[in-house]
């Protein structure tokens, strides 16, 4: 079984490896990356390998970059200190996701599954099929918000979410109460846990629940202005490159 | 006075988000793992790296509601800190401290320098091609940490707020200002030094 990994910190990597000798005789590494750069680089040289084992924070970004340029056709086991990407993941060939410090049985059912899975060189995976499967196996969409404010948490409901937005580069949520909490997550990462069907990135400021939508106003070719409920400060309008994918959301597409 | 409140608010808020920052879970579990392998490769570390872990959060428990901390301290605290992330980047992330003219008498913001620090590592690439070098340097009346930039492709986390609350610390104790430049290769901040008897 020939193995790529993908971190960027050296302990993290030697730990990995020494794990995985531990969880099957038959590991070659064929490499050690560090960055997305580099990362990106490699993936050219298309070389043989079987598996991707990959952290998630690299040096230079998130490892998913890698697997955005390339159609990856090879299954990625993931790995992060921190439980935050899992849907990601599995949109990006993860067959598996394992959180820092990884467990030895942890990686070896990982490693059991992907020799289930793939080993016998069935062509191709149907990784629609596998997403779909993974999904279910987590347990979906983040169902509550926490807000933390000095020593106070509290807890909002998704569904009570009318709209995210940011301003001056803090990210707020604001309820269908008219309430208005500041919250940790950042857009890009609130879209990653939302659940597409309801929630949509209108513009790089907000991602509105369809519930919010009051009104909808043609205002040139290509821009549809919004009026939401709570009413907002800022103007809401759907960018012009998100104004295709937006009317397809709102045909439930 | 209605200075003074928002003054307060701004100090009060940088306390929230320098315990926010500590109990980043990203930095606990990283460390757990770092430790693992450093008990397995690196036995002769382990206990230092332990220290120097408990030594961190015993700084943020204590310096939490403090106004000013000798300059000598939080050049420990900052050490300690590096030793940590040194062990995960290993020579990728150098630190480098002119200690050769420290006054007694010169205090800073506790866990500024830490702070700061922090923020070079979480905005900039750090890797065997990119290495991340952060240099503390002193005059009379003020100290300045710079470091080479490599910015990330995500700017996840970079809300701006650690600055931020540390120009509004610094308001509160001096009017000397915060100075900070930026440049296509170089991040350099300046931070006045408060000097007491």
């Amino acid at each position: 079984m020939k193995i790529v990994i993908f971190e960027d910190e050296e302990p993290a990597a030697r730990r990995l490896i020494k794990l995985l000798n531990e969880v099957s005789t038959d590991v070659e590494i064929v490499s050690v990356i560090d960055s997305v750069r580099s990362g990106k680089e490699f993936m050219k040289q298309n070389k043989s390998f079987d598996l991707i084992i990959s952290d998630i924070r690299l040096a230079d970004g998130l490892s998913f970059e890698i697997f955005k340029s390339h159609t990856v056709k090879l299954p990625v086991i993931f790995s992060t200190a921190y439980d935050e990407y899992a849907i990601e993941a599995f949109r990006n060939n993860g067959i598996d996701y394992l959180l820092k410090p990884v467990k030895r049985e942890e990686l070896k059912t990982a490693i059991q599954k992907y020799e289930n899975w793939f080993s016998d060189s069935t062509s191709g995976v149907n990784y629609d099929v596998l997403l779909q499967t993974l999904l279910q196996e987590k347990k979906g969409f983040q169902k509550r918000i926490v807000i933390r404010f000095a020593d106070t948490i509290k807890t909002v409901e998704i569904e009570e979410a009318a709209y995210f937005f940011t301003e001056n580069k803090i990210s707020n949520l604001c309820t269908f109460n008219g309430e208005s909490f500041i919250i940790d997550y950042n857009l890009d990462e609130l879209e990653l846990i939302l659940d597409p069907a309801v929630f949509f990135r209108i513009n790089r400021q907000f991602i509105v629940n369809f519930k919010a939508i009051q009104k909808m106003n043609v205002v040139s070719k290509s821009r549809v202005k919004l009026t939401l409920h709570p009413s907002t400060t800022q103007d809401t309008i759907v960018s012009t490159e998100r104004s295709g994918v937006f009317k397809q959301w709102l045909a439930g597409k | 006075m209605k200075k003074l409140q928002q003054l307060k608010n701004d100090s009060i808020r940088f306390q929230f988000e320098t315990l926010r920052n500590q109990v980043n879970p990203h930095f606990l579990f990283n460390s757990f793992n770092t430790l693992i392998d450093i008990i397995e490769h690196d036995k002769e570390h382990a206990v230092e790296y332990v220290e120097n872990l408990s030594a961190f959060f015993r700084n943020i428990v204590t310096y939490k509601d403090k106004d000013t901390i000798k300059l000598s301290e939080e050049i420990k605290i900052v050490k300690a800190f590096y030793f940590i992330q040194q062990k995960r980047f290993g020579s990728n992330l150098q630190l480098l401290v002119d200690e050769h003219s420290l006054y007694d008498d010169r205090y800073v913001v506790p866990m500024v320098l830490q702070l700061l620090l922090e923020n070079a590592i979480k905005h900039n690439e750090i890797s065997k091609e990119k290495n991340l070098k952060v240099k503390v340097s002193f005059s009379d009346s003020r100290i300045i940490i710079s470091n080479n930039t490599n910015p990330k492709m995500n700017k996840d986390e970079s809300t701006g707020t650690g600055l931020r609350n540390i120009i509004a610390r610094y308001r509160l104790l001096t009017d000397k200002t915060v100075q900070i430049e930026s440049s296509q290769e170089y991040f350099v901040v300046s931070l006045p030094l408060i000097i007491r008897e």
